[in-house]
């Protein structure tokens, strides 16, 4: 029973912690709210069923967006569903977000970006990994990464422009 | 590190910890003024990206568990659900009650409708499941197996508004299909189910409603034929 409780209160400090993070990357990979919340609760099923292999708590925000990651590919393989698109009309319409024209100019250049551009992009800069850590989270070489990276600020930067 | 170096990495990696980065940004007035307006455009990203988490998202994700029965408890399924159970009286969530009150209220089709949106493992789940595990699901509800039924790859008995009910998967040319067998329901008419890119039908049938939702409704009603005959209720 003691084993039991010690380990629902490290998974409940890893859904305190990672919830947020894990549901946002989530969202940038499948684009819909809906969706995103149900790969966060079979990642964070997955996670405990399987806490028992996380060895460092360090390595638990590695772990999980690798479980989303795979998640989500097994969605595609089963259900193939047709939501590609980021759904910027339910962003807005969930209010407590920056209304700002340049955040709705960049959501929706996030949302046009292809999925190996912004994938990366949302490694950084939700999970703050390093090129590295991007290569090696996603089977891809450092100067790989660091092309998609800079191609993902381009596209952004240009549709902050207006040249895109 | 060199001018060059400094501004393509500063370009990749603005929020770069190297030492060697760093130390040129301190030195170099150049750089550190091309470091800063990048910086104002990698704010402005972070925020983008920030998109309202459902105020709801930890506790459904505490609270979830409870929301999945499993028909055959047994080793490391039941410490999970044990733990789950803990979990939720732990952090009986809002949206657990709102799932609770809008369940009596809602009608059956669309009450299914989300019910399946929220099964994620309906969709996800690989393996098939066991003759011992259909027979318990069959029998929880009342009904008895008594031929064929083909690959199932999930199955779980549930409440949908008050019906006890079973959910199992198909699996038709790799396809799944979604079959609820609700008992005791009394929609008389077929009806056509329609939730995002899932489609449906829902059937009267001797005991109550049966619904088949996949991505597309070709041939359901020709599995919900075979289903009633390999189906007895008792």
């Amino acid at each position: 029973m003691e084993e039991i409780k010690q380990r629902q209160s490290r998974f409940i400090n890893l859904v305190n912690l990672l919830a947020t993070d894990v549901f946002r990357y989530a969202f940038w990979l499948c684009g819909d709210r809906e969706i995103a919340a149900d790969l966060v609760q079979e990642t964070f099923t997955r996670a405990w069923e399987a806490l028992h292999q996380l060895i460092d708590d360090k390595a638990a925000k590695n772990w999980l967006f690798t479980i989303v990651r795979r998640e989500n590919a097994r969605r595609y393989e089963r259900y193939q569903p047709d939501q590609e698109r980021v759904e910027l009309d339910e962003i807005a319409a969930n209010g407590n977000y920056d209304t700002s024209t340049e955040a709705f100019v960049l959501r929706r250049a996030l949302a046009k970006l292809p999925q190996i551009y912004r994938e990366p992009l949302v490694l950084q800069v939700i999970g703050g990994y390093s090129i590295e850590e991007i290569a090696q989270q996603l089977g891809l070489s450092t100067g790989a990464v660091m092309t998609r990276l800079h191609r993902a600020r381009q596209k952004l930067r240009h549709a902050l422009q207006g040249t895109e | 590190m060199n001018c060059q170096q400094f501004q393509q990495r500063c370009t990749l990696e603005p929020a770069c910890q190297e030492p060697a980065f760093l130390a040129h940004q301190q030195t170099c007035p150049n750089c550190a003024h091309f470091a800063q307006e990048l910086a104002q455009f990698e704010a402005s990203l972070h925020t983008a990206l920030q998109i309202t988490v459902p105020a709801d998202l930890t506790k459904r994700i505490l609270a979830q568990p409870a929301n999945q029965p499993t028909i055959t408890p047994s080793g490391r399924r039941f410490h999970w659900q044990l733990a789950a159970s803990l979990l939720l009286a732990m952090s009986l969530s809002l949206s657990g009650l709102w799932w609770w009150s809008s369940s009596h209220t809602q009608p059956l089709e669309q009450q299914l409708m989300l019910y399946l949106a929220q099964e994620p493992k309906a969709f996800l789940t690989t393996q098939q499941v066991s003759l011992t595990e259909l027979h318990q699901m069959f029998n929880a509800i009342g009904a008895k197996l008594v031929g064929e039924i083909g690959t199932v790859s999930f199955c779980k008995v549930l409440k949908l508004n008050g019906y006890t009910s079973a959910h199992l998967v198909l699996v038709e040319n790799n396809q799944p299909i979604n079959i609820l067998l609700i008992r005791n329901s009394s929609i008389r008419q077929a009806e056509k189910l329609s939730y995002k890119n899932l489609q449906g039908i829902l059937l009267p049938i001797q005991q109550g409603n049966i619904a088949l939702v996949a991505t597309s409704t070709e041939s359901l009603q020709e599995i919900a034929l075979r289903l009633q005959r390999v189906i007895k209720w008792i």
